[in-house]
């Protein structure tokens, strides 16, 4: 099959060389396109079943008599005897200004977002807010005690969006928070969850759960459906609070 | 080629038209959760959280505060705390301080929060009759507040339409102004300004149903106007090398 073209274009003349050397140069860029349309294709990752964890991270109650003094707490909490004690590390409110997770190459200005007429948390438009994250003005603010919800897109009309590697974060990944005081708010994740429809996303959990601890939620949608055309899941990054940045004070 | 884009255009729309939809908000829900964040007044140090929900007129109420004035004289302060109804459902800001002593008294934040709905106490009277006793109200520095309660219909009306809000009072006196440690409380006159005036407040807001945060241009095929092109100029440059070998078999047969 391959030496026969050779002969035809030595037999048959330029005319008909040409128009065979067309058709291969069109098949070849063919085949070029659809390579590279299958290399471009792109997919969100989900959670790993390692990642499920506890979302909950009240800090572990050490008993009265802790043998050898060993504190076994999520959190560097002062005395966790006390159930009303709050974490050494809860900050005054500040709006959020950016967001860094090293673990998926992320960093991002944050904006803010109240509910939609129908009830439902607001997204960034359309528009140079698009591809940040958004943090839901009613929510504490990060660092401050109490569940702050965070959220962003999976992906845009044009690609992937901030959000889009969110799944792929696992228990013990660093979360940073810039706010507006300066100060950086650094929370560890500790459970990654997916909701495979907007049914079973569990609201009180991700918006009234851990009121006396700093906490993190990051929203992102999953779950594609075909023939309505929407995501119908969401994955949700349940995170604490673990340390604190002061501006200028590693300067 | 013309057969190749005629096959493009359609695939091409196809898929812009998939990206394209709009935002749907399928599932929205409104749900009978609330919550309202506490954050300071009047230059108080705390902040905290309380979360409601409701059924019927009936509301399990969880709070968390922390960081208030922790001492009142000898004893632990009381920190008189309510679900407000019938303002503009919003907390004052630092203008409402109308006798301009640095401190928004509980009645100079009134048009913003209105009057007292439900009180939240730790036992016994929950009407706004109780609202200024001290005794059944919780105390010290920090409290987690665990309560159900049946509302009034007011105090059901103004959560349902989001403009309650949760007011908790009880400020340390030595952060306030010379002036204000002198004035006694516009609420109960046998005491002092501070132990009275709010100190943590925030809107009561239903908990937001699940968010739509993509467009769908990451799942399934992509590219599929790539995939068109690219699929199409395979079969043009394939057809076209079939045609060209009959043809030049033809010329061979004509040849000989």
């Amino acid at each position: 099959m391959l030496h026969r073209p050779f002969t035809v274009i030595n037999r048959g003349g330029g005319r008909r060389g040409l128009w065979f050397l067309a058709a291969l140069v069109a098949a070849a860029g063919g085949v070029f396109l659809l390579v590279v349309a299958v290399k471009a294709q792109q997919t969100a990752p989900t959670p790993s079943p390692s990642a499920y964890g506890k979302i909950s991270a009240r800090p572990t109650v050490v008993s009265p008599h802790r043998p050898g003094g060993t504190a076994t707490s999520s959190l560097p909490t002062a005395s966790s005897s006390d159930p009303q004690a709050r974490s050494p590390l809860t900050l005054a409110a500040s709006r959020p200004a950016s967001i860094t997770i090293p673990a998926i190459g992320l960093h991002s200005g944050v904006i803010a977002v109240g509910k939609n007429p129908d009830g439902s948390l607001a997204v960034p438009q359309p528009g140079p807010d698009l591809n940040k994250v958004a943090w839901y003005e009613s929510s504490p603010t990060p660092g401050q005690a109490g569940p702050s919800v965070l959220e962003g897109h999976i992906d845009s009309v044009y690609g992937p969006s901030v959000f889009f590697r969110l799944a792929a974060l696992q228990p013990g990944d660093k979360i940073a928070v810039t706010r507006t005081d300066h100060t950086t708010a650094v929370f560890t994740v500790n459970a990654v969850r997916a909701y495979a429809t907007h049914d079973q996303f569990p609201t009180t959990e991700i918006f009234g759960s851990d009121l006396a601890f700093p906490t993190l939620r990051l929203i992102t949608c999953s779950n594609f459906d075909q023939t309505t055309g929407h995501y119908i899941g969401n994955t949700v990054v349940f995170a604490h609070l673990t340390a604190v940045r002061r501006a200028g004070a590693t300067e | 080629m013309k057969t190749s884009k005629r096959l493009l255009l359609p695939i091409a729309a196809a898929a812009a038209i998939t990206a394209m939809s709009p935002l749907a908000y399928a599932n929205a829900g409104t749900g009978a959760s609330y919550g309202a964040t506490l954050n300071p007044l009047n230059h108080s140090t705390g902040s905290g959280m309380l979360t409601l929900t409701l059924n019927g007129n009936v509301a399990s109420v969880t709070e968390h505060w922390s960081g208030l004035a922790s001492m009142f004289g000898t004893g632990p302060f009381s920190h008189v705390q309510h679900i407000h109804a019938g303002g503009q459902g919003m907390c004052p800001t630092p203008a409402a301080d109308a006798n301009h002593d640095g401190v928004v008294s509980t009645t100079e934040g009134a048009p913003a929060y209105g009057g007292i709905a439900t009180t939240l106490s730790v036992t016994g009277d929950t009407s706004p009759a109780a609202g200024t006793d001290i005794k059944i109200a919780p105390s010290g520095a920090s409290t987690n507040y665990t309560r159900t309660i049946t509302l009034s219909s007011d105090a059901v009306k103004a959560i349902k339409g989001g403009t309650a809000v949760i007011v908790v009072h009880g400020l340390d006196p030595t952060t306030l102004s010379k002036k204000a440690q002198g004035e006694k409380s516009d609420l109960v006159p046998s005491l002092p300004l501070a132990a009275t005036s709010p100190a943590l407040c925030g809107v009561l807001t239903a908990m937001p149903g699940a968010p739509q945060t993509g467009y769908g241009s990451t799942a399934g095929t992509q590219d599929l106007g790539l995939f068109g092109l690219g699929g199409g100029l395979l079969a043009v440059g394939a057809l076209g090398m079939v045609v060209g070998r009959r043809r030049t078999r033809v010329g061979i047969d004509s040849q000989s």
